[in-house]
């Protein structure tokens, strides 16, 4: 029983952290994108 | 390229390059404050994490001998940092049964050979190796009457006279608890001592309740980690969204 819990809680661990690592990739493309519309933006002035 | 950054620009940027680690050691520190209560050295990974940098060399057969044991015939067992191995005409033959496990101790009794190992009392008698006790196992000692001793952590010293029925060895027990408080060893405590245990609480909070410490550390790097990461993303999206808009702003009026 203890080891299924574990088993469930590492698991529910490991998801927590690739949601955290997804969050950061999409934070980092976020920011990319920003930079590109800043960059058209300004050609467009 | 310009690098000016500020304080808050190398506070943000280190903890944004930081946060899943620091989320990592948040999540894995609550899971070693409750690794008894949650058995988590009974499941066995290995197969699954041999691609992790770190195991790489532990995948070889462990050889780092912790134990040994030669018998009158000449056959020698040896027990290393991850299994028992028995050796015979000079060919070492791992025991499966006690694969990838600190073997610490090897005692060779009347009625069997006793292994003292980080998951338990293994005992070989005429139809094999089996699992006599579980638990962490310090050390097993042969007694003059043939019986074996066996230390085990957190459960103090276990007798058995055949192997398969241990009983606890309660008069040592009780004859250290009649020492006078003065008698008693102290600890010793050093310096790398002291510094280990302010890290892990137990100077605080002592063996028993560290975990306490270890608790309100863990959840507080998690929910600062996952909430500063939260915040970070917010910002970066808006700041897009904000920039994609105006662009659209801009095209529209030409």
């Amino acid at each position: 029983m203890a080891e299924t819990i574990s088993l469930a809680l590492a698991v529910l661990a490991l998801l927590a952290l690739c949601a955290a690592l997804g969050l950061f990739c999409h934070g980092l493309y976020a920011r990319r994108q920003m930079k590109r519309y800043k960059n058209q933006s300004g050609c467009h002035k | 390229m310009k690098l000016n950054l500020k304080a808050r620009d190398w506070h943000n940027w280190v903890s944004v390059i930081l946060v899943v680690p620091m989320l990592l050691v948040g999540m894995t520190s609550l899971f070693i404050a409750h690794k008894q209560a949650l058995k988590l050295n009974e499941i066995d990974l290995s197969g699954a994490v041999g691609w992790l940098p770190g195991y790489g060399r532990m995948a070889a057969p462990g050889v780092e001998i912790r134990a040994s044991l030669t018998l009158p015939d000449g056959n020698q067992w040896v027990g290393t940092q991850a299994g028992l191995y028995r050796i015979v005409d000079g060919q070492a033959r791992a025991v499966e049964e006690i694969g990838g496990t600190q073997v610490r101790d090897i005692v060779a009794a009347p009625w069997g050979i006793v292994a003292a190992t980080q998951n338990g009392v293994w005992v070989l008698m005429q139809d094999g190796w089996r699992n006599a006790r579980k638990g962490d196992v310090w050390n097993a000692s042969l007694n003059p009457d043939g019986s074996v001793t066996v230390a085990i952590k957190d459960k103090g010293l276990l007798v058995s006279r055949d192997g398969t029925k241990w009983q606890p060895a309660d008069e040592v027990r009780q004859t250290l608890a009649q020492l006078p408080a003065k008698m008693t060893v102290a600890e010793r405590i050093t310096l790398g001592k002291l510094v280990t245990d302010l890290h892990t609480g137990k100077a605080f909070f002592g063996k028993e309740n560290m975990w306490i410490w270890i608790d309100i550390l863990g959840v507080i790097l998690t929910f600062l980690g996952g909430t500063g990461l939260w915040m970070w993303w917010k910002s970066q999206t808006k700041r897009r969204d904000a920039a994609h808009a105006r662009l659209m702003q801009e095209m529209s009026h030409g």
